[in-house]
């Protein structure tokens, strides 16, 4: 039973994804827009592609590729205004060379005239639905006749049995609450998941962004009227995580496998790019559902890791040995037909996998990266930043993201005073460039960058009573979520498991201490599935923790992330993009 | 009851089809062989236009010479008429779709499509069906295809996305007498495909390719309504029906052996998939599928519709009806029938004589257990049969068998499902409302279809009764929707608050039972239209989704409400879509205006005009006095420029934005600073062209900002102009050194680092930064010079970074590190160095 959403949405998008490449007839394009190209191969595989009859699969790009000896183009993109009028120049493109091909030859006779330019056909999915906008601009174009607009609705993405993504870059929206749409469209995708899997009977949730996203969606499901989705199994709970009251823990160095994997290797729509080899780089499906290597690697702390992978070596190389064992045909054939294909499975897996943990190894090796990394640690148990550090790193240009995410930190933890900071503002202009001016502005907007006035000790208090640092975590078989950052507690998780399994002291303190309002819909018990929403994005390490929440107390938890982020991501978010 | 059953029976061997006329014709038209005639798939509307290309007398003279479009019910009354006497263009042909749209073929290359009541819609076939113009067109319920003067085809496969097709890759040089087409449903190529007899040749066209299949010479062909087979007319007047699949001959008849035969204007029609229907001028012959033929004498011109179902025959008196007579029907009555359900028609038949018989029979029929079959039979026939007298008396004969048996629920359900179908099926023909439909057009329509099509008919009674008869709630809002469309298009003189109230009072009543809310806003759509747009906007208040009511009241020239209603939807690009209509239609500062009065509004429009409209943005932040904002857009601009006049000029503005409040005093100071870089920047390049040939070499700045700058400069060697822009952009000494040894290890004038090292008598950043970086080049033996300078505890650390190990050694020996020693000692594997060690630990062991 604990499969049944992510299946349901697996199967719901796989069909969307099949209706979309069915449309057309004969040779068959695709173009991709390349932001979501990560979320159709996490859904689909070149031969699916190819299944369907698609002959040229590209990326969407302003070159405009030769498409003319194909029937039917099929664009899925966003519906972003810029993207569709990039699409809009490209069939205009299209049909204006399909004329001049037609032209001369429309007037030869004869019956068995030759197949002159083939009259093409042009649809454009759009993800997750398309709008009455990209509906206005084709119809300005007067493309709206030629171009068949129909809906992609792929509102989250499964990325593994108990973790979905929106995939929708949030954090900057949804964090200073500038953009509403956000919650808008996490709205809809929640909406889509109530009609798979059934209504969320409870909520619980914290904070000003919880209580609007609660708001809209309350709204929005009474406007739907959706027909009630039957529920076989169970109550759904929900519990609503505000990343507003939890800004820290994105801006943190994960410690786990995955965590790190992503803050260095990036990890998008669950790929990751590794080595081919000699070739090119290829992209490589993180996944548990097929690789149980990554099934044990995923949750660890990165420190037991290389013994981990070691164990696994070595029971590797012991199965494959048993091939020798097997004398007789019987067993020789069932070995063949029973372990091998797993253990071929298995043998393709455990290099990259140890040359991802290489890769991070390498990483977190680094002095300047190790001095960052206390410099954090600190900073969480003593409320001080090291400012000299931060002063010697700008120096040296070091990585900027790190740079602005350790000053942000000082920020939310309150320890850096307004004269300090607007010194920061002015060296770290100086030394990455100016136009980080609107960074610095970007950041300060959301919240990330304020100073503090008068000394608070909010940060300390909040450390106290909800156990935020952890002096003697166990990695081998960590007991407590503060594993996933060696030490820290991500607090986001700390509320997950107060709402799990509440105390009269912890309520306490969370009303006392965090921002308000709180969200409390119907009686939450102790049975069902619970989804844990992550509004603003979620980290993977946070992600980690959840699922030892959900083990630890017995509860089907599953995370619903608007997107995966880390400090890299998230600053880079800010930063002036040159498209 | 069996002779009055076979009324109308045309028997074909083992089967028959029954001609029956259904409606007397009330219209007054003597020559329909003059006209454009089509009927509806259900046969309910007969739509009728005069053919321009063929004479046409009226006794009346002049009054005729423009016959307007004409669409009368099948009973014949006049329901609606189109003047055509200001028509440019001529009709071509006439159609109708499967909602009962009449379809007109025009010779502009343009096709219309009229409802019965409403507007038509407009479509083009393209400028090159214009240019070409149309030999011959065919309309199907689904779509349409014209073959033009030029030998191609165009296609509109169907009428929910009609975009023309042009079948350009194959061109027939010369017209065909005929040809027909295969709805895209039925094709395996998954588009329209057309079959052409050409000379020895059938020719079939699909929209990527096409097939010449050899075949003696056709004249006509007509696929089945099922597709499943072929009816083919050679010139040799051989009718012929074959299978599609397989190219078979079913079934063959001479024509000319049967019925004189007249090449020009012959009519071929199918009437299921039974059997087929030829029409020659004074005759009409049926083939069966068997092989059975039948020929019938005509009057009168005739005109045939081919339905799903069976075929109408419309002359200018009557209507007539074929169909296939169905096995439950046949088998009840055919004369001679040994069925289980002749046999209880038998028996009911002694019973009214109170022939005892009766009872042997029954008994017979209860033995054998056939008594279920035979009920179940009658009940079928009782379904098809047409007249209610039959239809009553079979029902009957049901009850009295019944009698007979065990409660059976199946028989019980299917029995009251027949009588409900009955009363319907007997409403709609009833010749006031005049729907010819069969049972199984009613099964292939559904109630649903039925109830549409009866609102479209603006039959609002019926339909309402029916949907509330049958429990159609969904049907019974469309119905109240359409009604209020036409009542509020009646009601140009009601009061709007009375119009209004009446209308949703009906609705609310119509629609309490059903969760689905009625779509308010296609009755204000409608309200807008009729020229009442205060009913209009009253009535979009009612609706409930924002993305429906935002377009309208765009349309209604109330973008100001429109806001309001986007911003409340929280749907982010309805609230774009309309700020983007308000910027096509108003000046710039009404623009402003409009958006400064809705708060909510401007974070959207920064948003909008930041990815879409930068240059909207900036006027904005201008009008809206938010001069800080318009800084940052400045320098995002800066960014973004791509050559370095505009660059400046963003800056420039930038710098005037900052300064016009205190506040920004500080930004201000880096906006100017940034100028400074840039004119830096710009100078450094020049003097590099000027320079030309000899410092070619030397690659141009890179990077963006100063520490990047200053490295350029100090690692080219040019350190004045290095500190002259160290001083103008207060680059802190601090930082200035450690660009000053990062600039200077990567040009690898380790001399020039040393002189710089001296000159101060300690560097403010201390000794560590020159080692540091001077080991991550890997120039060891320039870094030891640095590390002795160090603080004595860095030493050891610095110098096994580098495997110095006997430098290490040493510094711990003057620590007297014991342990730190050891620890060295460990590291240590160069035999050279090992001796050196194991000296110095026994050194230390000494003191």
């Amino acid at each position: 039973m604990k499969l049944t959403a992510f299946y349901a949405l697996v199967r719901d998008a796989r069909d969307q994804l099949s209706h979309c490449l069915e449309s057309g007839t004969g040779r068959k394009a695709l173009v991709i827009d390349k932001s979501l190209s990560g979320i159709i191969s996490r859904l689909a595989d070149s031969a699916f592609i190819k299944e369907h009859g698609v002959e040229r699969l590209s990326y969407l790009s302003p070159q405009v590729p030769d498409l003319s000896d194909c029937h039917s183009v099929i664009y899925i993109a966003r519906s972003d205004p810029n993207v569709v009028k990039l699409i809009a120049q490209h069939v205009h493109g299209a049909l204006a060379s399909a004329r001049d091909a037609s032209g001369p030859t429309s007037s030869s006779s004869g019956v068995h005239s030759p197949p002159v330019a083939v009259s093409q056909r042009f649809f454009l999915f759009c993800l997750p639905r398309s709008t009455l906008l990209v509906k206005k601009i084709l119809e300005d174009d007067s493309l709206l006749a030629e171009i068949d607009v129909q809906d992609l609705e792929i509102d989250l993405l499964p990325l593994e049995h108990d973790l979905f993504s929106m995939e929708y870059p949030s954090f900057h929206a949804l964090a200073p609450m500038r953009d509403s749409h956000a919650l808008y469209q996490l709205s809809s995708s929640l909406l889509a998941l109530e009609s798979a899997i059934g209504p969320f009977t409870a909520v619980r949730g914290r904070g000003p962004l919880a209580d609007s996203f609660m708001t809209m969606f309350t709204k929005m499901r009474a406007a739907h009227s959706h027909p009630s989705p039957v529920d076989l199994t169970g109550t759904n709970r929900l519990i609503l995580v505000d990343r507003t009251l939890d800004m820290i823990t994105p801006l943190m160095t994960q410690f786990t496998y995955t965590g790190l994997v992503d803050t260095f290797k990036d990890i998008v729509a669950g790929f990751v790019e590794v080595d081919g080899g000699g070739q090119r780089p290829r992209k490589f499906k993180l996944s548990m559902d097929d690789d149980n290597i990554y099934c044990e690697l995923a949750d660890l702390n990165f420190g037991v890791v290389g013994p981990t992978l070691q164990r696994l070596a070595k029971e590797l190389k012991a199965e494959s040995g048993k091939r020798k064992e097997a004398n007789t045909l019987t067993d020789i054939n069932k070995f063949v037909s029973d372990k091998l294909p797993e253990l071929q499975k298995l043998q393709e897996a455990l290099p990259i996998h140890i040359g991802l943990a290489e890769s991070v190894a390498k990483a977190i090796m680094d002095e300047d990266f190790n001095l960052v990394l206390q410099a954090q640690q600190v900073l969480l148990a003593s409320t001080e930043l090291d400012a000299d550090l931060i002063d010697e790193l700008m120096c040296r240009n070091y990585e900027p993201e790190a740079v602005l995410a350790l000053i942000c930190l000082g920020c939310l933890i309150g320890c850096v005073k307004e004269k300090q900071l607007d010194l920061w503002k002015r060296e770290f202009v100086q030394s990455y460039g100016f136009h980080h001016l609107v960074t610095w502005h970007r950041l300060e907007q959301a919240g990330l960058l304020t100073a503090t006035k008068t000394p608070t000790r909010q940060w300390a208090n909040l450390r106290k009573a909800l156990d935020l640092i952890v002096e003697d975590v166990r990695v081998e078989q960590p007991d407590d979520i503060a594993y996933t950052f060696t030490g820290y507690a991500p607090l986001s998780a700390r509320l997950v498991q107060h709402w799990l399994r509440p105390t009269a002291r912890t309520r306490d303190d969370i009303s006392r201490l965090l921002p308000g309002p709180p969200v409390e819909v119907g009686d939450f018990g102790t049975a069902g599935r619970v989804f844990v929403l992550f509004l603003g994005g979620a980290t993977y390490a946070e992600v980690s923790a959840v699922r030892l929440l959900g083990r630890t107390m017995g509860a089907d938890v599953t995370v619903v992330a608007t997107e995966m982020v880390n400090y890299r991501r998230i600053m880079a978010g800010a930063m002036v993009s040159l498209t | 009851m069996a002779t009055m059953a076979r009324d109308g029976w045309i028997a074909l061997g083992e089967s028959a089809v029954c001609q029956r006329v259904v409606y007397d014709l009330d219209w007054d038209l003597s020559n329909l062989d003059a006209m454009h005639v089509a009927q509806s798939p259900t046969g309910a509307f007969i739509g009728m236009a005069r053919d321009d290309r063929k004479p046409y007398f009226t006794p009346g003279g002049a009054k005729s010479l423009h016959f307007p479009l004409c669409i009368y019910s099948a009973t014949g009354q006049l329901l609606r008429s189109i003047p055509w006497d200001r028509e440019p263009a001529s009709i071509l042909k006439l159609g109708w779709t499967d909602n009962d749209q009449l379809v007109a073929v025009l010779d502009d290359a343009s096709v219309r499509l009229y409802p019965v009541y409403g507007d038509p819609v407009v479509l083009s076939l393209g400028e090159e069906v214009a240019k070409n113009g149309i030999a011959s067109a065919r309309i199907w319920p689904t779509g349409l295809a014209v073959l033009t003067k030029s030998g191609q085809f165009t296609v509109i496969g169907s009428w929910s996305s009609p975009v023309p097709r042009n079948y350009l890759h194959y061109v027939f040089t010369e017209q065909p007498a005929s040809w027909t087409h295969v709805v895209a449903s039925n094709t395996i190529s998954g588009s329209v495909e057309l079959l052409v007899p050409v000379a020895n040749y059938l020719v079939v066209v699909s929209e990527m390719d096409h097939v010449e299949k050899p075949y003696s010479s056709l004249q006509t062909v007509q696929v089945s309504p099922q597709a499943n087979f072929w009816a083919c007319v050679l010139s040799s007047f051989m009718l012929e029906i074959r299978l599609a699949q397989t190219n078979q001959v079913v079934a063959r008849l001479d024509l000319k052996s049967v019925v004189e035969c007249d090449s020009n204007g012959f009519q071929l029609a199918w009437c299921g998939e039974d059997a087929v229907l030829v029409v020659f001028a004074e005759s009409l012959i049926i083939m069966h599928m068997s092989g059975q033929h039948f020929a019938i004498d005509l009057f009168e011109p005739v005109i045939l519709t081919e339905a799903h179902e069976c075929c109408f025959q419309l002359t200018s008196t009557e209507l007539t009806m074929f169909t296939p007579v169905l096995y439950a029907t046949m088998n009840v009555f055919k004369i001679g029938s040994t069925h289980p359900g002749a046999i209880l028609i038998d028996a009911i038949a002694h019973y009214s004589r109170k022939s005892a018989q009766s009872v042997d029979l029954l008994e017979g029929l209860l033995k054998d257990q056939q008594l279920r079959i035979a009920l179940a039979t009658c009940l079928e026939a009782a379904g098809q049969a047409w007249d209610p007298k039959l239809q009553h008396q079979l029902l009957q004969a049901v009850q009295f068998g019944r009698v007979w048996m065990d409660q059976d629920v199946t028989l019980r359900d299917e029995y009251s499902a027949t009588c409900q179908r009955l009363r319907v099926l007997n409403a709609v023909r009833n010749r006031s409302i005049g729907i010819p439909l069969t049972a199984l057009a009613l099964q292939r329509l559904g109630y649903v279809g039925l109830v549409r099509r009866l609102t479209r008919a603006r039959q609002h009674l019926l339909a309402h009764r029916l949907a509330e008869y049958l429990h159609l709630a969904h049907a019974k809002v469309e119905i109240v929707a359409d009604w209020a469309k036409l009542k509020i298009m009646h009601s140009q003189d009601f009061d709007v608050n009375v119009l209004v109230a009446t209308i949703v009072a009906r609705v609310q009543a119509s629609t309490a039972t059903v969760d689905a809310a009625l779509d308010y806003s296609e009755l204000a759509v409608a309200a807008y239209r009729a020229g009442q747009p205060a009913v209009a906007t009253k009535l979009l208040d009612h609706e409930r989704d924002p993305a429906r009511q935002v377009p309208l009241l765009m349309d209604m020239s109330q973008p100001q409400v429109a806001l309001v209603k986007a911003l409340d939807s929280f749907d982010r690009d309805l609230v774009h879509l309309v700020l983007v209509y308000l910027r096509s239609h108003l000046l710039l500062n009404e623009f402003f205006k409009t958006v400064l009065a809705c708060p909510r509004a401007i974070p959207y429009l920064e948003q909008y005009a930041r990815d879409h409209d930068r240059q909207l943005l900036r006027d904005f932040y201008s009008v809206d006095d938010r001069h800080v904002e318009r800084g940052y857009l400045h320098m995002e601009n800066a960014e973004r420029a791509e050559t370095v006049e505009a660059k400046l000029a963003e800056l420039r503005e930038a710098v005037t934005a900052f300064s016009s409040t205190r506040k920004s005093a500080a930004d201000q100071k880096i906006a100017e600073q940034a100028l400074d870089l840039v004119h830096e920047q710009a100078q450094i390049a020049k003097d590099h062209c000027d320079a030309g040939a000899s410092t070619a070499s030397l690659e141009l700045p890179e990077g963006k900002s100063v520490n990047d700058m200053i490295l350029y400069l100090i690692r080219t060697g040019q350190m004045t102009r290095a500190a002259k822009l160290k001083s103008k952009l207060q680059v802190p000494e601090k930082r200035y050194a450690w660009l000053m040894v990062r600039g200077l290890v990567a040009a690898r004038d380790w001399r020039e680092l040393e002189r710089y090292a001296a000159a101060t008598r300690k560097p403010v950043i201390g000794y560590p930064p020159f080692a540091r970086e001077l080991i991550a080049v890997g120039a060891t033996d320039e870094a030891k010079k640095y590390i002795n300078k160090c603080d004595i505890k860095l030493r050891i650390d610095l110098f096994l970074g580098i495997r110095a190990y006997v430098e290490a050694a040493q510094v711990a020996v003057q620590l007297s590190d014991m342990p730190g020693l050891v620890e060295i000692r460990k590291q240590t594997t160069a035999p050279a160095d090992v001796a050196v060690v194991d000296d110095l630990l026994t050194q230390l062991r000494r003191k």
